[in-house]
């Protein structure tokens, strides 16, 4: 009977469970992943179900065709290209360094990890929470670090939903009163055709530079492509609805099921949040310290809050910088102009991904 | 401690890299749309 083969460990992962469902139901911390990955954990810490045994349980199967295939997150990038309007950053192409500024904060993240000992792998697994992008987080843990996919998981997509608290702060610190104040110039108009080229372009180019990056890039820009084409509206659709739901509901609950309680009590877990925090707060810094150096050359000069968008929670960081800048000055409008750094930090996020892997496999 | 630094310093050039050549091509695409409208126009 499972009631006897219950033990401490798994009434623990219960708990965890609960809180977790709670954050998504009642105050709707990315339901949509912590959901899922909430009752994900709360079955696979039931006992004798066989949901997770490897060869023939039923989660296992999700989790092996789904994340071990490595099939799951690229399609969640089909769907995340659909869903991405490249306007704001190809209306302003230097916005896109910003994206590039904040993965300084995962490389530093990879760095302190180390030191305190992790090894590489996971060392890289926990510095790319710092990208607040749940399926590159995802993806690069199955490939480097599968027993700290679930830690990392959460700890990316709990901290993602904390982007208005964990930011502001860093924000606050590395800028001044006349800064967050200052207006920035309108951007040019970018023609459809360039809309349209530019996936095809981004494709050819990043791949050429970090090939390891393929798998997630190639399917973001094809999903973008799907959407700026026209001529595939279903496709476009499918992409962005139904297909991104259905992946989203195998990612969560595949993800939820590899916290056991055997891998996820222990000290390394506690590490892995406390470096997941760093990662956001380190990034954000980057960025905004990034954006303040960019500003000694450029002649139209960029808001340094808008750096904070490259951490790649969009577009809760946008909306972040957007707020902050309106406070500042109640005439300044930043929304669109964050919205460039935000979804070049997911290309950024992507790149620096690929060198991980590249170098540590 | 080797090995680390080589990984920090390729991951951050690495992606300052991709970066850049991605920001080239923007302002190549940018231009060739640009020439290309103009043509089209009477």
């Amino acid at each position: 009977m499972g009631l006897l083969a219950v033990t401490p460990g798994m009434v623990f992962m219960w708990v965890v469970a609960g809180v977790l469902l709670y954050l998504a139901i009642v105050k709707q911390f990315e339901p949509l992943l912590l959901l899922p990955i909430g009752f994900g954990i709360l079955v696979a810490n039931l006992p004798l179900t066989g949901l997770m045994e490897p060869g023939e349980g039923l989660i296992w199967r999700f989790y092996h065709y789904g994340l071990q295939w490595e099939v799951i997150p690229p399609v969640i990038f089909l769907g995340l290209g659909a869903l991405t309007d490249f306007g704001p950053m190809l209306a302003r192409p230097s916005l896109i360094f910003l994206g590039a500024g904040a993965q300084v904060g995962v490389y530093v993240t990879f760095f302190v990890a180390w030191l305190l000992g992790m090894s590489l792998p996971e060392a890289a697994t926990t510095g790319i929470i710092g990208g607040a992008d749940g399926p590159t987080t995802i993806y690069l843990a199955t490939r480097l670090a599968p027993h700290m996919l679930g830690s990392c998981a959460v700890a990316a997509y709990s901290y993602m939903a904390l982007v208005p608290i964990i930011q502001p702060p860093v924000m606050k610190l590395l800028t001044t009163q006349a800064e967050r104040a200052m207006v920035m110039k309108k951007s040019r108009k970018v023609p459809k055709m360039e809309r349209i080229l530019f996936p095809i372009v981004a494709t050819l180019v990043t791949v050429l530079v970090v090939p390891a990056s393929a798998p997630l890039m190639v399917m973001f820009m094809l999903g973008n492509l799907f959407r700026e084409s026209g001529v595939v509206e279903r496709l476009a659709g499918a992409a962005q609805n139904e297909l991104m739901n259905i992946v989203t509901i195998f990612l969560g609950l595949s993800v939820g099921a590899t916290m056991n309680a055997d891998t996820f009590l222990q000290p390394k877990v506690i590490f892995i949040f406390i470096l997941g925090l760093v990662a956001f707060a380190v990034s954000t810094a980057s960025g905004v310290l990034f954006a303040k150096f960019m500003n000694l050359f450029l002649k139209d000069k960029i808001n340094p809050l808008i750096g904070a968008a490259g951490v790649s929670a969009v577009p809760m960081s946008a909306r972040v910088v957007h707020q902050m800048g309106s406070e500042a000055n109640k005439k300044n409008y930043l929304l669109m102009f964050a919205m460039g750094p935000n979804i070049a930090g997911v290309i950024g996020t992507i790149l620096a991904a690929g060198v991980f892997l590249s170098m540590l496999q | 401690m080797g090995e680390v630094l080589m990984i920090f310093i390729n991951g951050v050039l690495g992606v300052f890299l991709g970066m850049s050549v991605l920001y080239g091509a923007m302002h190549v695409l940018a231009y060739v749309v640009k020439r290309a409208t103009k043509e089209e126009q009477p």
